[in-house]
Order: C-alpha cells, then structure tokens, then sequence
C-alpha cells in the first residue's frame, strides 16, 4: 500500500471558511425573512389559507306581515378552480369543457364557453379562483359530483325576491359577503344573519381540494326571520298608484306612506326614485343613489299639510277652537312685511276649519300668534320634529325647524312655520306627527319590524312604542272633525273624497326653498285618514316637481282617495252606511 | 472479562472501539431524529395509519436509518485503502450507473434521476459522487498526482467533468454544483497552484453565457428567474418559492409549533418530508429550531474536518475533505432553495430528508470517513 507523507494541515481549514461563509449567509437571510420580514410572511399566510374558511350562516327570510315571503336565501353554490390542477393544458381543456358545459345548465348564470373559463383560471393567483358564483344548487351538485379536475364548490346562498320589485326600497339589497347594505338588511343584519361556522377543505396529496371533502369545524348559527309590518298587497298598491302618479302629473319622483296611525305600523312605503331589483346594477355609480330611502332621508318643506299641526296645537293650547272666527283681509303684516294667502283672495270672515278648509296662511298666522313663540316651538318638539322618528331604517335624517337661537332668525319665520315654511321634514316625520293629531294625541314610533322568528320558531313581538303625548284625547277628535269638514265640504265634491269611506285630511303645495327665496319647483302633497271616525290607515301622498303644477288638492289627494277605498276593502273594513246613503 | 477484552482479542468483531469517533456518530444520529421529528410532522395529514407500520414514512425512515448505520459500523471496519484500490471499478461503475439511469430510470418531476426498485427507489448520483471522491483522493495520493501541475488538474477535471455532465443531463443541477465543489475542495487540500485556479475560473466564467444560452434548459433559465421575481408565474415555477419562503417568514423566531404549521399542514408546500422539509422546519420551530439544526450541522463538520487534520496519509485527508464538501454543499443548496436564494433544484437536507438512498449514501460517507478516522496518523505511527 502506497503511503505519502501528510502535507501541511492548514489548507484543511479551507472547507470549513466555506462553511461558515455559508452559514452566514444563510443565517443573515433566515434573520431577514424570519425576523426582519415576518410580518408580512405571516399576513400572506393567514391571507391564502383564508379562502374557503368561513361558513355561512343561513341567512333570515323577511316576510310581509301576513307572513308572505317578501326575500329569502336559498342554498347556491360558489365554483372554485385550482389553477394547479389545470396547469396540464390536456386535464384543463376537457375540464372546462365540462364545466362550461354543466354551467349552462344554470340558466341564472351567465353564459361562458370553456375557453373563457380557462382564461379566467390561468390569469388567477395561487388560490382557488372563483369561477362562478350562487349556481342554482342542483347545477352545483350536478358539477361537484362529476368530479372534474381541480373543480371545488363552497356552500353559498343567494337572495330570492318571490314578490319581484316589490317593496324593494324597503327591503333594500345584500352585499357578496352576505352582509345588507342597505334597506331592512342593512338595518338588521345582524339579526338576519346569524353567526357563520368554520369550515377547512381536505386535500388530496398533490394539494388539490377533495370534492364535498369539507370539514366543518364549527357549525354556523341560523339568522332569524323577520316579520314586517308591510303587507305585500298595500305595498304593491302604493307602488301601483305612486308610479301612475308620477306619470300623469309629469312629477320627478314622490312618495306614499300607508300607516296604521294607531300603533305606527308602516303598512306600505313606496319611494321614487328607488330600488329595483329587475334593474340593479351596482357598477353603475349613479345606482348607488337608489339605495336610500328617501322617504326617511330626504327633506321638503311640507307647506299647508303643516297647518294641521298649527291647529292641532292651539286647539290643544285652548287658545282657540273651531268655531273661533277671525277676519282675514287677504293679507298679513309682521314687521311691515306682507305676506299673502297662497291664491291671492281674501276670504273675509272665518272660523278656524274654514281656515283649514281653504288653506288659508292669515288663519295659520291668526293661531300661531295666538299661541306664541315659545309654546309653538314647544308643540313642534312634542310632534317629533328636528329629530329622527326612530323608525328601524337607516340614514333617517333629523329634519331642520328654524327657532330664536339662529343667527337670522325673525318673526316672520314663525309666522311662515305655522302654514309650513321655514321648517324641514321628512315624509315619515310628517306623517308620524299627523298621526299624533288623529289617533287620540299619542306620537308613536313608527316601525317596519313587527315579530322576530327564531330558528327555533320562537316569536318576538316588537311592541308599539309611544314617544309622547302632544295633545289631548278631545283636542284629537276634534282635530279628525274639523279634516272631516276638509275633506267633505258644503256645496261642493272634494277631490279626495273616498267613495265608500270617510275620510278627513289636508293638501300642501309648497314650493321648493332654494337659496335665498324659493323657486317655482314645488312639492305636492296629501295627507289624509279613514275612516273618520276611526282612522284606520293614514296615507301621506308626495308628487315631486309635478311639471303640471297642480295643486296638492288636484294632484294628491286623489289617489288617496282611489287607495283609501282600495286599502280599507282589503283590510275587510266595513263601508260607511252614510257614504253609500248620499250616493 | 471485561467488554473491551473481548473485542480486542476477537479479530472478526468491531474493531477500534477506542479510536471510533462517537461525538460524528451521535450528531449524525440527533440529526436523522430530527429528520424523523420533521417527517412525522409534515406526513400527519396525508397518513393517519398505525405508527410502526411500514406504510408511515417515520417508520420507513426509522428503519432505512437503521439499515444505514449498520453499513457505517461496517464500512468503517475496511480500510479506506482497499477502497481507493478499487476506485477506478467503482469510478466507472458509478459511470455507467448514470447512463443507465437515463436509459432505464424512472422520470419523476422532470428529470430521470432514480431507478425504482420497488420498496426503495435508488439515486445513482448519491453513489457517483462517493466514487468520484474515492478516485480524486487516489489519484493525489498517487505519484504524477501532484496537484500543483497544471497536467494533473486537468486530469483530476477529466474524473470529475464526466460525471458532473451526465447528472446535468438528467437533468439534476443542484448535483453537479455538488461535483463541482467536491472538486475544488479536494485540489485546494491537494495543493493546487493559484494561477491555475484562476485561469479555470475564468475559463468557466467565459463559457457561463454560453451554457446559459444552450446547455439550460428553459425551465432551469425560468427557475433561476422566479428567484428575482417569484410572484411572475406563482403557479408554476414561482410556487414552491412563494410557498417556502411564505413558510419559512411566517414561522418567525419561536415557530408555530410542531404539527401547527398551516403552510405545511395544509399542504401548500409541496414535498415536505422531502427537499422542502426546511421550510417545515422553519415555519413550525422557527429561527430558532433552525440554529439548532445548524449547531448540529456546525458539529458534525467540525468532526470531518478534523479527520481531514488527523488523516494518516493524503488519501485519507482527501476522502475526508471531499466528505465534507459533499455534505456541506447538499446542506447549503437545500436549505438555500428553502430561502429562495438557490435555484429549485431537488436536492435532500443530508440525513433529514426523507429518502432511504440519500440516507444510506450519507452514513456510508461517515463509515469511510470512521474508517479514516480509526487508522488516523497518531495511530499509525505507535
């Protein structure tokens, strides 16, 4: 055996300077990734296992309140892919053949050729890439049991309308992640949503997600139902009768609330411009608008209709009653300012419901001076105005009344407030305030949430919630006589006279204030209840720049009438012997 | 009769006890453990069966590391001369291994590196690169193999270039970087001259853009590229990066914890056991788990290198520096694709991947490197 002398050993440190040089190396790059960068490492990780986490839970059903299905979830499913399944241009061919072609089956879902979905699949990330969303639930099945290559399905569920547009506005829309966002959706959700699970995919050894292989980890809760106070029949008519408005009048929009005055159910509301579901499209911007509620956020200056509370509070107050006359010269001065009757007339010597009967603003002057400033003011806070109603919608605005504590605050502005200028509103508040006067001088909380439905079929009533009483029990009957008198003058046949019912009510038309002034815009409007004697639904009816120029009277009230004869036969209530005498 | 006695005084039994390092022993076998440790780990989610059966990859692994330390006792047992006598037959041997295995092996992800033998698949390379040693440590030991001639350095990049070509074609990158480094640790120890070493790197410096352009192939080119810019393709060439730098970064000082790891537990890594077992590593025991595994690594070089130091001729000196090159460039390569610093290039974390034929070439490395240890110079010389 050959033997050599061993040569110097220094040179056998050589592989060891390698080592620790690499060592460094590696060690300065775990410091970097590991400590340095870690944040971001662990947020990349949280986010691509985050996919297919979450379980859903059902979400509650809102029905009318005959317990109608006015929205619901049904079980749909969201179609994954793994783009690495799909990486083999053969397996990904013949999968997005099938796929697209088992899609087509769903005819809810827009059509898609299999070269499309191979696009969409090869531009994703490293997730799953969501194919297709809420396929109708046997579609999915169909696709999820076929077992194509790198095809997943997470359980979703979609929002079905079976009563279509109707009621939209208050029912408002759901986001993607089954959130509302806007309407009883928004303003319940977390009633209606219940609590999502947890679920993880079991995958197969090369990573891919197994077909139905989901573990449920913890199961999601059920929302509960919600039972309005709308009844899909009223709220159709409503609709029915605010979109014929509007067209016959040429008017830009407009509402009309039907309420129960007795306990503040809002048995229909209809807004215009709002929702649809037959036409959302959220990508387009100027949709976006629909999704409030006007009737809640929006605010007009209601003009005469006002005058009803004007007399409400001085009846109450004792500082005058209905019989109490006064001359009206045509004409008013506060401070030397003049200010008119609304058509320019004068009607000489009147009582106070031929104040209300011919809409007369000197009569509206003659009360609030009567009753002053501070007790005026404090009427208006009674009847809920500047603040919100409290109705379960969101975005409701406060409203504005204009008091001595402004910086430009004058005489003449109460005097304008008692006929329905110098004050905001919202329709509901009015409306509300209106029923206060009527229904025996209680302000109640208008609501659109009558019960709550548990899961377990548990119900919650939501009881009626009185806010104030603002005036008298008498002081309400008489109120209910003296829009009687309006609604059913001597001599001549009102326009917003139902046929078969009583009715009592009051017409505004103001113009709508801009700047400095007002223009020759205006709002026409109607309020008014039946029967009179026992009013069962009070009806606000609001045209928006009618381009006609007809007054609340002639454009109104009206269609109150036509949906007071309509709404009370639904509702089963017995005609009026003393209408069907006189006719 | 004491223990000692009766080995001494028995010729066919183990032999040099006394002089056996069991400080390279006992690191070498912390680190298979905390291979298995890792293993178990990463396979808890695709094997849920019994723990000794031979389907759970811990158990196999168990086993192969059982196999591997009984051919170490016993490869320590020859005299490292008798295999540097048959170098040159284990030399072409290994050869004619890797032209088989391009003819006849077994193509697994892209590239034909294993015959599959059944219950074991076997890597030709692992055993190549052993032989290369063996016959680069022979040929400096012999006269006319002084590496301070240019003619010898030449002759040594004939054994060494052959080799190094046919795992290149396999296409196995990662290995001939291996070669590659085997052999310039052995002429460093042999003497080389440091001119020549410089006219050979930048001979291979000119020829780089070459091969670049001819001799990668485009998914190497593209690998090399995902490095700059993983997130380009992250499906395709970029995943495994994204992914193991996504574990390594999320593990963060202390770890998840063992069997915590979503990265690895979830399975967005791919071949956890295996090459990405590092990033196992890192995302379940963190920074810290990782400087426990370079503590170990750090030890058990330390120990090679000093078999280098106490070797008792040049041969022995040589088969232990190239040793060490060999473990120490599959360590580093691995755990540097694990940080996306290196190319992906499928090669195993010596003794931690699992895989029976890198493991059994590793304890053999170690037996020859016992082998040189127990005849080491003082020895020699009472």
């Amino acid at each position: 055996m050959a033997q050599q002398r061993v040569q110097g050993t220094r040179r056998v440190w050589v592989p060891a300077a390698f080592f620790f040089a690499f060592t460094l190396v590696i060690a300065a790059r775990l410091v970097q990734v590991q400590v340095i960068e870690h944040k971001a490492y662990a947020e990349r990780a949280a986010t691509e296992l985050k996919s297919g986490e979450t379980r859903l839970a059902r979400r509650g059903a809102i029905l009318d309140r005959n317990g109608n299905v006015l929205a619901t979830s049904v079980d749909t499913w969201d179609i994954y892919v793994s783009p690495r399944s799909w990486q083999d241009p053969v397996n990904a061919l013949q999968a997005a053949d099938a796929l697209a072609r088992l899609l087509a089956n769903d005819i809810a879902q827009p059509k898609v050729d299999a070269s499309q979905l191979r696009a969409q699949v090869g531009a994703g990330g490293t997730g799953d890439v969501l194919i297709a969303r809420d396929v109708s639930y046997e579609t999915g099945r169909l696709i999820l049991g076929s077992s194509i290559t790198g095809v997943t399905g997470i359980v979703n569920s979609a929002r079905i309308h079976p009563e279509g547009d109707t009621g939209a506005s208050v029912l408002g829309i759901i986001g993607q992640e089954n959130s509302g966002l806007a309407g009883i959706e928004a303003q319940y959700n977390s009633v209606l949503q219940g609590k999502p699970g947890k679920a993880i995919f079991e995958r197969d050894t090369t990573g891919d997600p197994i077909p139905f292989g989901e573990h449920v980890v913890t199961d999601p809760q059920p929302g509960k139902d919600i039972v309005l106070t709308i009844d899909r029949y009223i709220q159709r008519q409503a609709e029915y009768w605010l979109e014929k408005g509007i067209k016959d009048h040429r008017a830009k929009g407009g509402a009309i609330i039907v309420m129960d005055p007795r306990n503040g159910e809002i048995l229909a509301l209809a807004s215009s411009p709002g929702l649809k579901y037959s036409t959302l499209d959220l990508s387009d911007a100027a949709q976006g608008d629909l999704l409030r509620n006007r009737t809640v956020t929006d605010l007009y200056e209601p003009g005469s209709v006002m005058k009803v509370i004007t007399a409400a509070a001085a009846i109450d107050a004792g500082v005058v009653s209905p019989g109490t006359t006064y001359v009206d010269t045509g004409i008013a001065y506060i401070y030397d300012i003049p200010i008119k009757n609304w058509d320019d007339s004068v009607y000489g010597t009147q009582t106070m419901t031929g104040v209300l009967q011919h809409s007369i603003n000197t009569g509206a002057i003659f009360m609030v001076e009567k009753l002053g400033q501070k007790a005026f003011h404090s009427y208006l806070d009674a009847f809920g105005f500047g603040r919100p109603t409290g109705i379960d919608l969101n975005g409701e605005s406060t409203g504005i009344i204009r008091r001595p504590t402004d910086d430009d605050w004058s005489p003449v502005d109460l005097a304008t407030q008692s006929f329905g200028q110098s004050i905001s509103v919202t329709p509901l508040q009015m409306l509300s305030a209106v029923a206060a006067t009527i229904n025996g001088g209680r302000l109640i909380k208008p609501r659109l949430a009558r019960a709550f439905v548990g899961p377990d079929g548990v119900r919650e009533e939501v009881r009626p919630e009185i806010v104030g009483e603002p005036i008298s029990e008498t002081a309400s009957a008489t109120i209910r006589q003296m829009l009687y008198d309006v609604v059913n003058p001597e001599g001549r046949t009102y326009p917003g006279a139902p046929v078969n019912y009583t009715a009592g009510g009051k017409s505004g038309t103001a113009n709508v204030p801009i700047p400095n002034g007002y223009d020759d815009r205006q709002v026409a409007s109607f309020i008014g209840f039946a029967p009179a004697d026992a009013p069962q639904i009070l009806v606000l009816v609001k045209l928006d720049e009618n381009n006609d120029l007809m007054t609340g009277t002639q454009a109104a009230s009206p269609i109150f009438a036509k949906l007071a004869d309509d709404v009370l036969a639904y509702l089963n209530v017995r005609p009026d012997s003393a209408r069907y005498v006189s006719r | 009769m004491t223990l000692g006695y009766a080995v001494r005084t028995r010729t066919f039994a183990f032999r040099g006890w006394d002089r056996f390092d069991y400080l390279l022993l006992l690191t070498s076998a912390m680190l298979v453990v905390y291979g298995l440790v890792l293993i178990h780990s990463a396979s808890s989610t695709t094997y849920d069966g019994p723990l000794t059966s031979f389907a759970n990859p811990v158990a196999r692994q168990a086993l192969f590391a059982i196999i591997s330390l009984g051919i170490m006792f016993a490869i320590s047992q020859v005299d490292y001369h008798h295999l540097t006598h048959y170098a040159w037959y284990l030399y072409i041997a290994g050869i004619l291994s890797l032209i088989a295995v391009l003819v006849f092996g077994t193509e697994a992800y892209g590239s034909t590196r294993w015959f599959d033998l059944g219950i074991i698949q076997v890597q030709p390379s692992e055993f190549a690169k052993l032989a290369t040693i063996l016959l680069l440590a022979r040929f400096f030991s012999e006269h006319g193999g002084d590496a301070r001639e240019l003619r010898a350095l030449v002759v040594s990049l004939v054994i060494v270039v052959p080799a190094a070509l046919l795992v290149f074609i396999e296409p196995d990158l990662g290995t001939s970087v291996v070669f590659a480094a085997i052999w310039l640790g052995v002429v460093v120890i042999a003497g080389v001259n440091r001119g020549h070493l410089l006219l050979l790197g930048a001979a291979a410096l000119a020829v780089l853009p070459f091969a670049w352009t001819f001799a990668l192939e485009d998914y190497q080119v593209e690998r090399i590229s995902v490095l700059v810019n993983p997130d380009e393709s992250p499906l395709d060439a970029g995943y495994n990066v994204i992914q193991s730098q996504i574990a390594v970064g999320s593990g963060q000082v202390f770890g998840k914890g063992l069997m915590n790891g979503e990265q690895t537990q979830l399975r967005y890594l791919k071949v956890p056991t295996k090459d990405f077992i590092f990033s196992v590593l890192g995302e379940e025991l963190g920074f810290a788990g990782a400087l426990a595994l370079f503590l170990l690594f750090i030890v058990l070089l330390l120990r090679i290198i000093r078999a280098a130091q106490i070797a008792g001729d040049t041969a022995g000196q040589l088969i232990a520096v190239g040793i060490a090159m060999l473990i120490l460039m599959q360590a580093f390569i691995n755990i540097a694709v694990n940080l996306s610093i290196f190319p992906v290039t499928g090669i195993p974390l010596p003794f931690l991947s699992q895989g029976g034929s890198s493991l059994m070439s590793m304890f053999i490395a170690l037996g020859i490197v016992q082998s040189v240890i127990i005849r080491h110079r003082a020895y020699r010389q009472t």
